[in-house]
């Protein structure tokens, strides 16, 4: 099963198990990553599971759509390669990336 | 009637019920360094799972019920977080400090949080074959199979879930009537515009929807079922979705002598009545300053927001600084986002404001911003959330037309 690495802002690792076709936040959640608070669910509405991928990894996704990005433009931390967890779908390319967990995330 | 006890443990912590609230305060405990034993007990069979998608993606078929899961196995054993599957509480005794559950296990605790949860709310007379409910994964998972090939649904009851399930079910190709006994859909929890631009919605995918309709008669039928409406019209259907809001799981907590009012009554720092005992989620119910009168609140936000309260209170740590309550719904692909509460007692000002995918509507009550609602535009929601409390009514000229 593909694996993904989620860095802790302290340089701390978690490898977890991805499935194909999972979200990484559905993973994450499963393994109870610190800092993937994913409040909705995977709803793409409340900004808690933001990540940020390596820059090869990012290229290989499809852009994020409309809310997703207005989102990335108000998350603590963002950055060019900035995503929301719930919306990066599992795929053999993206095995073993690392993904950093920022300090902090949306909060209302 | 006394269950024999069979084998008894001591706890630090007694979680009753192992859903979001449960589950999260046994979380909470664990990260602010809590190290007593912490025993979760969970009347269900399954790991512990989310609710929301049980009418909307799980229903939908486009996730499974493995997904669903707040937290592997593996996770619970690695946090020290001790869940027991498949043990009901019979009985809690609150001066004893023990609890004693269906299957004879006896538990001494220091601290117990109820977390029981609430129960769909059944109408007599309609249950058995193409009668449901969603409530539980299993409630869901009995009812998605049939959602299919013009299948005659009939939805009882327009509130959030109803108008959910109507949604995922008119999707899969059902022909679905909704009938909502009051004037307004969703509880009258949403404003006029809000709720006249979904039910559209709704109307273009195909739904039918009755409002101000009562069923005087349920019958049982060789298709499934037939109702008899207030006017005397008959609708047959091969199921119904009982959607008529839901029961708070308080039994245990009056059986103990512990004080409840449509809920366990709990304080800001989630106490219940009796000492060393809290109550969190649906089935709680604490002062709400904005209403200035106790409420039950049903949303995971919530359920996850006194989770971590009684978990501070517990630990010796700082609570969550307060936010207003928040709610979430999916509808015909819309995405609505609601935080604040406003009275239903009380009139409402309004105030709507397009946006690049949807709409916003502030509602003023008093001059004081009480609550937002947002459809597809989740960074204006954040910012219009913050404001809550605040006065500032805007200029008229924002006035919904």
């Amino acid at each position: 099963m593909p694996e993904v690495f989620f860095v802790q802002p302290d340089g701390t690792e978690q490898c977890v198990d991805v499935p194909a076709g999972w979200s990484l936040m559905e993973a994450a959640r499963r393994d109870g990553i610190d800092g993937i608070v994913a409040e909705c669910g995977g709803g793409a509405i409340c900004g808690t599971c933001h990540v940020h991928l390596p820059e090869d990894c990012y290229s290989k996704l499809g852009a994020p759509d409309f809310t997703e990005a207005a989102l990335l433009e108000i998350v603590p931390e963002p950055s060019p390669t900035s995503r929301l967890s719930c919306q990066v779908i599992m795929t053999d390319e993206l095995a073993s990336m690392r993904v950093r967990v920022p300090a902090e995330q949306l909060n209302l | 009637m006394d269950t024999p006890v069979q084998r008894t443990m001591q706890t630090d912590v007694l979680i009753i019920g192992a859903s979001h609230a449960g589950v999260e305060c046994a979380w909470t405990l664990r990260q602010a360094g809590f190290a007593g034993r912490i025993v979760l007990l969970d009347a269900q069979a399954a790991a512990p799972y989310q609710r929301p998608p049980l009418s909307k993606a799980l229903l939908a078929g486009s996730t499974d019920a493995q997904r669903l899961a707040l937290r592997s196995v593996e996770t619970y054993q690695k946090q020290s977080i001790e869940h027991l599957p498949d043990h009901t509480v019979a009985r809690l005794d609150a001066g004893n400090r023990t609890a004693i559950t269906q299957q004879g296990l006896q538990v001494r605790f220091t601290h117990c949080v109820i977390a029981t949860g609430a129960r769909a709310r059944c109408l007599p007379g309609l249950n058995g074959a193409g009668a449901y409910s969603i409530r539980t994964l299993d409630d869901s998972l009995a009812l998605q199979p049939r959602l299919a090939d013009g299948l005659r649904l009939l939805v009882l009851g327009g509130g959030y879930l109803g108008l959910e399930a109507a949604s995922t079910a008119a999707k899969l190709g059902a022909r679905v009537t909704v009938i909502e006994q009051t004037g307004c859909l969703m509880g009258g929890k949403v404003s006029a515009t809000t709720a006249a631009r979904l039910e559209a919605l709704h109307r273009q995918a195909g739904i039918e929807i009755l409002r101000d309709t009562g069923v005087q008669g349920w019958e049982s039928a060789p298709h499934g079922w037939s109702a008899t409406l207030a006017d005397g019209r008959r609708l047959d259907a091969e199921a119904v979705l009982v959607s008529i809001g839901a029961v708070p799981n308080t039994e245990l907590a009056e059986q103990a002598g512990i004080r409840c009012a449509d809920g366990v009554v709990v304080d800001a720092s989630c106490r219940s009545s009796a000492d060393g005992i809290y109550a969190i989620g649906d089935c709680a119910s604490s002062h709400r300053p904005e209403l200035g009168r106790p409420c039950r609140i049903e949303s995971v936000q919530n359920a996850l927001e006194q989770a971590r309260i009684a978990a501070a209170a517990i630990a010796g740590t700082a609570p969550p600084s307060p936010r207003p309550p928040t709610f979430w719904s999916e509808q015909q692909g819309r995405r609505l986002q609601i935080a604040g509460l406003a009275d239903p007692r009380q009139p409402c000002d309004d105030r709507l404001t397009e946006t690049a995918k949807g709409w916003l509507v502030e509602r003023y009550q008093a001059g004081r911003l009480a609550a937002v609602e947002a459809v597809d535009s989740p960074v204006e929601f954040m910012q219009a959330t913050k404001r809550i409390g605040a006065g500032d009514v805007p200029a008229p000229a924002t006035l919904t037309p």
